[in-house]
């Protein structure tokens, strides 16, 4: 008890020691855990074993004998000097009718931090640190004796990424993965594996050949993994609380090119922290819970239920009532695994703390003696009873297959592999021979008896091609699959493979393309191909790609040499030249272009590979098209024209003879087209246009003006300066000088810095905003030094110097001077704080004063500019990290710390790089990848920020892009507010997540010079409306304030998205619709009424008049209408 | 299976009569060895033979063993992974070599490098030879190692014969390397083709290239015959007068001779180490049957005959237990080396937490290298050959 008390001391910083008891919501009693764990009605949740049998369980998994292994780290996540390690494996069986089990015996101990586990093969697989190794028993005495490293070389550089998630596949392997910061090089029998990064890999057993499965979707953190009935298999993600399917990736050898990385999504759910996931099925559940996913969410203290729906293409989830809530607050569901009897079993790690990095590992509040297992059962219908497997004759095994519960079959599966193979393939012989084809399950039983054929290695072809052509698509699929794993042993493999490419259903074709890239033949790749007969979806183009790239080395040479056609298909060879990018391709490619046979959709790509991989001779052609524009659309002209540019830019198109012939693009009908063309002239500095092209910095379509300034900066030289600096003065309005400037910052930053200090003493005019201005500054080498000393000459006027805080807030440059400056200018100044031991323990000692809903406050504040980085509940910025549940894993002294020194410590995948280039600019932004072609930055503006290495003169990597100092504008009160807000986000209560779907990511109308009366409907439509973000609060309200603040009249306008991706009919519904006026799509809409939409994206507007209503607030929901089979979410992020 | 043993006879045939091309490495006071290569090094860390055997010639010189294997790795040093204060890959493995200040280094590379084949050859004698050029300024004694084969366990593991035929070559670019700049080098590949070929029921490793005991066991036999040459008696006669042989390596001391049999010391100068085999011979007795104590321990009773025949000692008895407590204590200072060396969670961000445990590991690493060297210099130990009271 003196220890629990202390525990409770330090968590609440003294907050509790007041009270001086130990809040229910912590107590270390396992009844009074349960009775504050919610199920659903009809459902009961028990207690299978606690401490000391358990302690910090990490993974847990059922053999055949429906014994549960539980995988426990008392150390985790790392072992101190002076401990011994003391980790272990135990096994629990025989539970009672309250779910206890009655025996519980450790198989090994004196393990160090393992954190994977799987039973197997007579004894147990243990991932830990660089090794997996497998323990076995081999004298029966229950424990285990023999200990054998099988693989070792995996990266150890952090606890909760190194080897977890073990999962048998379908198909007999292991599946197991590893997370971002995992630097593995792995020796294996076959030659060593590398893979720096996350993935789940695939291990066959019996040979230890090691592939990596999956590395393309979703990166780190995937500590979810479940195969369904069909083999089809789903991760669950931590990061950014995703559930995905699996998108079987490429073998090793060829993972490099990040051209082939997809960026897919196949759903999104919300920002759950998944850990943990199983697909449920059998005779205890109920009819509607087959099928469905189960995942824990540690922040939220719940484990989650999602109905999963197929479309033939992708999944969609659908959120529905959670198995388990908690408001217990140790409750940490880590691992979800349902048992042979049917009851959903959860590992609980039960753990106050379970951030890894941000505290440390000797930190009193960390757990090392305690942990759960739960199991959720119904009430009303009993357990399965538990099959007989082991110490029964095979033939009884091989019955199982055709077991409703998915785990079932999965251990006669491990039961057959670990058995006789010649005796286990006779006994799957006779019960094939014995299956009815009336039976519904009929497809499902032969594809089970495939995989259990795949786990003993025997190839069965006549059972192989009766399930490639079943009536069941899923088997059909699956079966594929099996295929690729068989070729090289099956008489006519790409026959069969041509055919499954050929398929009606798009998964089939999918797994048929993927298929091909692991068989090394030339004529694999026409058989993949095939499926660019039948509509292409962006999983299929990524495939199709990937698999041409594979196996380029089979086919092109022979493709080359004449000896391999595509049977004279040129769609096929136009896809297979413009995947493989191989220069020696051009001559074919400008050969399809000619010919016309490349087709319309694709001349710009035919066309801009060969201008990218052309000579001189060759790119004259493309130039011909381009200036011409024969044959092209406006928009691809002008595609192909900017496309040319670039190349320009890299030096890799040199300027044509008759360049000149761009002037007549200048005054192209198309504004696209015009400014393409003004930047490739400057792009080729073209002097002798130099004067037309000046001439156009006057034009009046800001695209046009804006590109004429580009190109003259490219241009450059002198004379540009003086062009943009005749152009920066009054009376020149207001727009072109701010062009002019923002342009001449390039050329002249000195001159640029003295002209920009002069306009920024003037206050925007409506409509005008000066933010580019101050990233250009920003972002150029020297540039913020040289702004700071003009701006302290001519101070800049009020708002334009809050614009330019917004703007370093927004792109996350730490530059202190300026920060100062333009505080003092905007009238924001404060003072610096100092954080050190007594300025913590003074202000934490404010937290049971500070109000969070005051704290929510400080947090919208736009001046802070939290949402231009943070979402909450999906939506705000996506820079920094989603702070939904931070209240459940941070602990006040850490939030505090992070807000005031948002360096010191850096949430992982938010690694920082500031980048400089040999063209003096400078990126800074958060490092998405790297290699050794180019380094990708993510900044609060732009997601993709692609900068080729080549350019690269230094980089510093490291920092946060969170600005110091955003705390000085706060009061002592106000700042605990916030943490005190921060710290309760996720916690149940009223900013707890939530599942209901709300509107959180709105955009309210500014008023305009062009657009008069914002109450004029039309703004919806025009394209000059300026509109400006909005975001719900963490209840989902929608505060109007601001809305009827910004305006002159009485009415506002705010519009919101809504993303459907099954159609069907939904519902919007406002809590109080009382002087609201709704349009969907610009089709006037009733609050609540069913309103059918088609699959995409759709707008909700909302006419809000303030003298009928006097709710200065709304709140929108997504509701289901009974029966329809539509899925549907607010588009969330900034 | 005939062509594959065949492939070896004909390996063996073609191989340099001797493994060995290289002087003697005599360890001395001050040594500081350093094991630098992948996971065939790296294993080594788990049984500590090698440390044993090396040592075992000059028990009473001050030498310390560090193990920088890292499973994965390559010349480049490709699988160091950055960490706290840490720079990546070959500025890390050049770094911590260093900070060692080794006076004998030894090396084992190539074996992943192997799998490359022929075409990888030249790249790899180039980037080795700049690993050494850089290693050269620390004035260490050198011992480059060959990589192991891979050994053959049938299906459905890979049939290694091609491979092997490439770890050959790679054998011999590290011979070459070590030949050009004057280091020495030993063969692990053909004696250990040679052991397989002579008793194939031995299994030196997991999968095929991961050793594990008895390929350790192996391996640091190999290595001790080549570079210190000397090798144990297997077996130490006594004779009932008390004298015993060879002379040379021990010596019996405070013998009591009586009617029922004689009790003795044996004190060794070298101390056997797990992997090697240990007879003891004791003539000369009259017949009958005779109790045989070790330090205290019963080891059985034999007849006079058996006794002369000598008896196996397994590795319960003293002195091959004493090589199991030596290999144990040299197992746990690598345990703790290791995690001061390579912690988990070295992920930069981790470390403003744990830095300040690297003082407490290398106090642990310290305190722990007394007891290997109390364990590692030979004591005497108490042998009783005393006739069986017969039972009435």
């Amino acid at each position: 008890m003196i220890r629990v008390c202390l525990v409770v001391l330090l968590v609440w910083a003294g907050m509790l020691h007041a009270q001086g008891k130990t809040p229910i919501e912590l107590s270390d009693n396992p009844e009074t855990q349960r009775s504050l764990m919610q199920v659903p009605d009809g459902f009961e949740i028990q207690l299978v074993a606690d401490e000391p049998t358990v302690v910090n369980p990490l993974q847990i998994n059922f053999d055949a004998q429906g014994r549960l292994w539980v995988l426990c780290a008392p150390r985790y996540p790392q072992l101190l000097p002076g401990q011994e390690p003391n980790d272990y494996v135990v096994i629990l069986e025989d539970f009672d009718a309250k779910g206890k089990a009655r025996k519980s015996r450790v198989f090994v101990d004196g393990l160090m931090v393992p954190t994977g586990m799987m039973p197997g093969d007579g004894g147990v697989y243990v991932g830990q640190g660089e090794a997996l190794y497998h323990f076995r028993d081999t004298k029966g005495t229950g424990k285990a004796n023999e200990r054998r490293v099988l693989l070792s070389g995996f990266g150890t550089a952090d606890t909760h990424h190194t080897l977890n998630t073990f999962r048998w596949g379908p198909d007999g392997a292991l599946y197991f993965n590893q997370g971002l910061y995992t630097h593995s090089s792995v020796e294996t029998p076959f030659g060593p594996r590398k893979l720096f990064g996350g993935c789940i890999w695939r291990l066959q057993t019996d040979r230890l050949k090691l592939d990596v499965y999956d590395r393309s979707i979703l990166p780190n953190n995937t500590w979810g993994h479940a195969f369904d009935a069909w083999g089809q298999s789903f991760i669950a993600s931590a990061w950014p609380g995703a559930l995905n399917l699996v998108l079987p990736d490429s073998p090793l050898h060829k993972n490099t090119n990040n051209d082939l990385v997809p960026r897919l999504k196949s759903t999104q759910i919300g920002a759950e922290r998944h850990c943990g996931l199983e697909i449920v099925s059998g005779r205890h559940l109920p009819d509607d819970w087959q099928g469905n996913l189960l995942t824990g969410d540690f922040l939220s203290h719940r484990v989650y239920r999602y109905q999963l729906n197929d479309d033939g293409t992708r999944f969609v989830a659908k959120p529905l009532a959670p198995l388990v809530q908690s408001k217990h607050r140790k409750f940490r569901p880590i691992d979800i695994k349902q048992g042979p009897d049917g009851a959903i079993y959860i590992a609980d790690l039960y753990q106050q703390i379970i951030q890894h990095n941000q505290v440390d590992f000797r930190d009193p509040r960390r757990g090392h003696e305690r942990g759960r297992i739960w199991r959720v059962v119904r009430t009303d219908r009993p357990l399965t009873p538990m099959p007989k497997l082991v110490g029964v004759p095979l033939d009884e095994v091989v019955q199982q297959l055709a077991a409703p519960e998915e785990v079932t079959r999965q251990l006669a599966k491990r039961v057959l592999a670990e058995s006789d193979h010649d005796k286990a393939a006779s006994a799957l012989e006779r019960w094939l021979g014995k299956l009815d084809p009336k039976d519904a399950n009929f497809e499902r039983n032969r594809l089970e008896a495939l995989w259990a054929y795949q786990g003993i290695d025997h190839v069965n072809t006549s059972l192989l091609t009766k399930t490639l052509a079943s009536d069941n698509p899923h088997v059909r699929a699956a079966a594929t699959r099996v295929l690729a794993a068989w070729h090289d042993r099956l008489p006519d493999a790409l026959a069969l493979l041509a055919r499954q490419a050929s398929d009606p259903q798009p998964r089939v074709r999918l797994e048929a393309v993927l298929a091909a890239g692991h068989m090394p033949v030339s004529g694999a790749l026409p058989a993949a191909l095939k499926a660019l007969d039948l509509p292409v979806d962006p999983f299929l183009d990524y495939a199709l790609r990937r698999t041409a790239v594979l196996l380029e080395p089979y086919w092109y040479k022979e493709f080359k040499a004449g000896r391999l056609t595509f049977a004279g298909n040129t769609k096929q060879v136009t896809f297979a030249l413009q995947a493989i990018r191989a220069p020696d391709a051009v001559p074919l490619l400008i050969n399809l272009y000619q010919s016309g046979k490349a087709g319309e959709a694709n001349q710009v790509e035919v066309l801009q590979l060969i201008a990218a991989l052309g000579n001189p001779t060759q790119q004259a052609m493309v130039w011909e098209a381009a200036h011409t524009g024969k044959g092209l659309t406006a928009t691809q002209q002008a595609r192909l024209l900017a496309g040319i540019e670039t190349l320009a830019r890299d030096k890799k198109f040199a300027a044509p003879k008759n360049a000149d012939k761009l002037q007549s693009l200048f005054s192209n009908p198309e504004p696209e087209v015009a400014a393409a063309a003004l930047r490739l002239a400057g792009a080729w500095k073209l002097e002798s246009l130099r004067s037309t092209l000046a001439k156009e910095i006057a034009n009046e379509n800001p695209p046009r003006r804006q590109a004429a300034v580009d190109g003259l900066v490219s241009l450059g030289g002198p004379a540009s300066a003086s062009t943009l600096e005749a152009h920066a003065a009054k009376p020149q309005p207001y727009a072109i000088r701010l062009a002019a400037i923002t342009g001449l910052a390039a050329l002249d930053t000195a001159l640029s810095a003295r002209l920009a200090s002069e306009l920024l003493s003037e206050a925007p005019p409506p409509g005008q905003d000066p933010s580019r201005l101050y990233a250009e500054f920003l972002g150029s080498k020297g540039g913020a030094t040289a702004l700071v000393k003009a701006l302290t000459k001519t101070p800049p006027a009020p708002d334009a110097a809050k614009i330019g805080l917004r703007v370093l807030v927004s792109l996350g440059t730490p530059e202190p001077d300026l920060t100062r400056l333009l505080h003092n200018a905007a009238g924001v100044a404060g003072k610096e704080r100092k954080l050190d031991a007594e300025a913590v323990k003074r202000l934490l000692a404010l937290l049971p004063q500070a109000d969070p809903h005051r704290g929510e406050e400080v947090f919208r504040r736009p001046a802070l500019g939290c949402f231009q980085c943070h979402a909450l509940g999906g939506a705000g910025g996506r820079i920094g990290p989603d702070l939904s549940g931070i209240g459940t894993s941070a602990q006040p002294d850490y939030l505090l710390e992070s807000i005031l020194l948002p360096s010191k410590i850096i949430r992982e995948g938010y690694t920082t790089a500031q980048v400089f280039t040999t063209s003096g600019k400078v990126f800074t932004g958060i490092l998405q990848r790297e290699s050794p072609k180019e380094l990708v930055l993510r900044d609060p503006q732009r997601d993709d920020i692609v900068i080729p290495q080549d350019d690269i003169e230094e980089k510093k990597i490291g920092g946060s892009l969170m600005p110091n100092g955003l705390d000085h504008s706060l009061t002592d009160a106000e700042l605990v507010d916030l943490v005190r807000f921060l710290s309760e986000l996720g916690k149940p209560g009223p900013f707890g997540v939530t599942h209901v779907r709300v509107a959180r990511r709105w955009q309210m109308l500014l008023p305009s010079p062009t657009v008069p009366s914002p109450s004029a409907e039309k703004a919806l439509e025009d394209p000059q409306s300026l509109w400006s973000p909005l975001y719900s609060k963490t209840s989902g309200t929608l505060p109007l304030g601001e809305v009827a603040r910004s305006l002159d009249k009485q009415v506002g306008l705010v519009r919101g998205q809504i993303e459907v991706v099954s159609p069907g009919k939904v519902a919007l519904q406002f809590d109080n619709p009382g002087g609201l006026k709704l349009w969907l799509d610009g089709a006037p809409l009733e609050s609540g009424a069913p309103v059918a939409l088609t699959r995409g994206l759709h707008t909700l507007a909302v006419r809000i008049d303030f003298s009928v209503r006097t709710d200065l607030s709304l709140r929108c929901e997504l509701a289901d209408v009974p029966g329809s089979p539509a899925q549907a979410r607010f588009v969330d992020g900034k | 299976m005939l062509t594959r043993i065949g492939t070896y006879l004909l390996a063996i045939a073609l191989a340099v009569p001797s493994p060995c091309v290289c002087d003697e490495l005599r360890l001395k006071d001050g040594d500081r060895v350093v094991l630098l290569g992948n996971g065939f090094i790296g294993g080594e860390r788990e049984f500590g033979f090698l440390e044993a055997r090396l040592t075992r010639h000059q028990p009473k010189a001050n030498v310390v063993f560090r193990n920088l294997g890292w499973p994965g790795d390559t010349i480049l040093g490709l699988a160091r992974t950055p960490g706290f204060q840490n720079p990546t890959g070959l500025d890390r493995l050049l770094k911590e070599v260093r900070e060692l200040q080794p006076t004998v280094l030894i090396i084992g590379y190539g074996l992943n490098e192997s799998f490359d084949g022929p075409d990888g050859l030249p790249r790899f004698r180039k980037e080795y030879d700049a690993l050494l050029a850089k290693l050269a300024p620390l004035n260490a004694r050198t011992v480059l190692l060959s990589p192991p084969p891979q050994e053959d366990l049938g299906k459905p593991w890979p049939d290694p014969r091609e491979h092997n035929q490439h770890v050959e070559q790679y054998t011999e670019a590290i011979a070459d390397l070590a030949r050009d700049r004057k280091l020495l080098f030993v063969d692990v590949f053909r004696p250990m083709v040679e052991a397989k070929r002579t008793n194939a029921s031995r299994r030196f490793t997991t999968n095929g290239i991961q050793l594990q005991r008895d390929g350790y066991v192996e391996l640091a036999r190999i290595i001790e015959r080549s570079l210190v040459g000397k090798s144990l008696p297997e077996q130490i006669a006594i004779d009932a007068k008390g004298t015993v042989a060879p002379a040379d390596v021990c010596t019996l001391e405070n013998v009591e001779l009586s009617a029922k049999g004689l009790k003795f010391h044996l004190r060794e100068n070298i101390w056997p180490v797990p992997g090697d085999v240990r007879k003891m011979q004791v003539t000369g007795l009259k017949p009958g049957k005779y109790a045989l104590a070790i330090d205290g321990r019963d080891v059985g009773s034999f007849t006079e005959t058996a006794l002369a025949a000598g008896i196996s000692l397994d590795a319960g008895a003293m002195p091959l237990r004493a090589g199991e407590e030596l290999c144990s204590a040299i197992v746990r200072k690598n345990d703790f080396f290791y995690r001061r060396w390579r912690p988990y969670n070295d992920h930069s961000r981790h470390w403003g937490f744990i830095g300040g445990d690297f003082q407490l590991w290398e106090k642990q690493v310290a305190e722990q290298e007394k007891v290997i060297a109390g364990l590692r210099f030979p004591r005497p130990y108490a042998v009783n050959v005393l006739l069986e009271e017969r039972k009435p």
